[in-house]
């Protein structure tokens, strides 16, 4: 590339004059590997960006592109998700974020303790969506049934409520809310009240 | 409506950042149309998450928004009756090529904007930078002073920089409130920074086809695109990285002493945009000393950033910011026992760079500009300019690896490694210009 620069330039003044044949064939040589560079470049990002699957969001529109306008759009976006891997499907859920958030809202001063079956990243992400649409009110601990130490609770912690995610109430049981599919609520001061659910 | 006061707040924004733009621009220097944008689009966030912090001291709510609006407004002025400092010039179009490269540029841009909406924001850029902005805005604009300490908000890194939260809550200010929708927009205006600084980074280095090409194959770089979806601070950063680089590169060349102070100026951003930041202005530091080590010009760029380094060391001492250990102690004793990360690290540098799927070429320009100074290139200084630029960077982002406390650390690499190399992609997409530079493009005047 720097020899054909080099050529470029001895030649420029050749190519003013416009008397120069072999300037054109040396011009070509400069030119051919920046070329060819430059279509491998975008050869090499079109089949990264075909990986993304963007053209699979062209399907639904416009109506698809007002509605991730919504002031909810991302989170109700990652429960739609989180709950589609657990079975439910993304079009029974409508406004999932504002259901949450208008329960958590209703809940008496206090923590809420989101207990999940097992300590996986899936569910902590559960957990992150739950804590961010409780704010400002509410403060919310991740407890884990394999993990419960992840908790951190500390022992003076007001509990306001239970977070039941994928866990079922025992039969019997009764002060349980559905809030989504997958997710029930109960009201309780017990700061133990979540052994019952992990004991099952 | 909501889009309605989205637009007044970015007009805004976009007013307060021609006013500083053209304020902070050197004397007399000719601006390109698409350079002027792009830093208005960086001074203006700058300028607005600023004000909101320090005026946040002392009002709140719809006095504080309409305080930073006048300032906004008085700034936007103050830059319109100074506008014979500088003058604005439509990047030169002499040929057809150059108006489809506009064209298919602009079809880019509205792309990754669509995208940036069709798309939810990121882990990060919900559950750190956007969950900080509903905080700041649910404070009336301020962000508490509790929050830095033992909130129940550490998982948000409280001694992060607040750049990116107050942008995103000056426009839930406009809007009434949190707007996770509307906010997606904010990103891909940093894209456009970082195109509109290629574009007329070309012009600048004396390859304007090649800046052309430059910015339009920044879409050809799918990780960049994926990651301004995702609404986090990587790409305002990699924007004004790219800034204030470029005027060291264009200082290299021409020699134009006043474009270290402004360079400096740009680059203050850095450490408020996010923590990588002090790296890279770090790096850029070096840079300045190397290349003005007699002039002694390194000093009016490093004032602006150390200045802000200092005062922001100090709030975080005094609100008594909590930090999450994500690192050991740096000291000689931890570089010892963990040295045998090092090849491990360089493997994952290695295997991220080569990972076409994610960066196509982008890594493949500096092996090219390398070969270029062995070989003896002309141009030699700029060249190995711009190398350091990018290797100084990656280099100090391996070796923090060495000092994290994650186990496995490799996780923490996994984690993280390809946003930092995203910083220093738009400088090593705009060495393009510095390598392809045909002998008969001319460099623009800058007087």
């Amino acid at each position: 590339m720097h020899e054909g620069r080099e050529i470029t330039e001895q030649t420029k003044e050749n190519e003013t004059d416009g008397i120069n044949p072999a300037f054109r064939i040396f011009r070509l040589f400069s030119f051919a590997p920046r070329s060819l560079f430059f279509l491998a470049f975008i050869a090499c990002g079109i089949e990264g960006l075909r990986h993304l699957n963007l053209h699979h969001y062209l399907r639904d529109e416009p109506a698809a592109f007002i509605k991730s306008l919504d002031r909810d759009a991302t989170t109700d976006g990652y429960l739609r998700e989180l709950l589609y891997v657990e079975g439910v499907s993304p079009e029974s859920l409508r406004r999932p974020a504002q259901t949450l958030r208008i329960a958590l809202s209703t809940l008496p001063e206090g923590a809420v303790v989101v207990v999940v079956p097992r300590d996986e990243p899936k569910y902590n992400v559960m957990f992150m969506t739950v804590k961010y649409l409780s704010l400002p009110q509410h403060r919310v601990y991740y407890l884990p049934c394999d993990r419960p130490d992840r908790a951190g609770l500390p022992g003076d912690e007001k509990i306001a409520a239970l977070l039941l995610y994928l866990i079922e109430p025992p039969p019997g049981m009764s002060g349980h809310w559905r809030v989504l599919p997958r997710m029930t609520l109960r009201t309780t001061s017990e700061a133990e009240a979540w052994k019952a659910y992990c004991s099952q | 409506m909501e889009g309605v006061l989205f637009a007044i707040a970015l007009v805004l924004m976009l007013v307060a950042g021609a006013g500083a733009t053209v304020l902070l621009a050197p004397f007399g220097r000719r601006l390109h149309l698409t350079e002027a944008v792009s830093l208005s689009i960086l001074f203006g966030a700058g300028f607005i998450s600023l004000s909101l912090f320090l005026c946040g001291f002392v009002a709140g709510g719809r006095q504080l928004l309409f305080a930073v609006a006048a300032g906004a407004i008085a700034l936007g002025m103050t830059g319109w009756r100074g506008r014979h400092r500088t003058g604005i010039a439509r990047l030169e179009q002499t040929g057809w090529i150059d108006r489809i490269g506009a064209v298919v540029i602009a079809l880019q841009c509205l792309v990754v904007a669509w995208a940036s909406v069709r798309l939810a924001l990121g882990y990060d850029g919900l559950f750190i930078w956007e969950f900080k902005a509903q905080l700041v805005h649910r404070s009336g604009g301020r962000m508490p002073v509790e929050y830095f300490g033992e909130s129940p908000w550490q998982f948000t890194h409280p001694n992060y920089p607040l750049f990116l939260p107050f942008v995103e809550s000056w426009f839930y200010g406009w809007m009434g409130r949190v707007e996770q929708g509307w906010v997606k927009l904010v990103s891909p205006l940093f894209y456009f920074a970082v195109v509109g600084l290629l574009v007329s980074g070309g012009a600048r280095l004396g390859a304007r086809r090649w800046g052309i090409a430059a910015a339009m194959l920044f879409f050809f770089i799918p990780w960049a695109v994926l990651r301004t979806t995702a609404g986090e601070a990587d790409l305002p950063l990699a924007a004004v990285y790219l800034a204030a680089a470029l005027y060291l590169l264009e200082y290299a060349k021409t020699g134009d002493g006043r474009l270290p102070a402004a360079a400096g100026v740009i680059s203050a951003l850095l450490p408020w945009v996010k923590r990588d930041g002090m790296v890279l202005w770090a790096c850029l530091l070096i840079a300045v000393m190397l290349l003005t080590v007699v002039r002694r010009e390194w000093r009016r760029f490093a004032l602006p950033g150390a200045v802000w380094l200092v005062c922001w060391g100090v709030f975080l001492s005094l609100v008594k910011a909590n930090e999450q250990p994500v690192f050991l102690p740096v000291s000689p004793g931890t570089a010892a026992a963990n040295i045998d990360r090092a090849p491990i690290i360089a493997r994952a540098i290695f295997d991220e760079m080569t990972n076409w799927r994610s960066w196509s070429l982008v890594w493949v320009l500096p092996v090219l500009g390398l070969v270029q100074v062995i070989a003896g290139a002309r141009q030699r200084r700029l060249t190995l300019l711009w190398l350091l630029l990018i290797v100084a960077p990656v280099t100090l982002y391996g070796s923090i690896y060495i000092f994290s406390a994650w186990e496995p650390f490799t996780g923490h690499i996994g984690s993280s490694l390809g946003r930092l190399l995203l910083h220093v992609a738009p400088v090593a997409l705009l060495g393009a210009a510095i390598l392809f530079r045909e002998g008969r493009e001319t460099t623009e005047q800058t007087k």
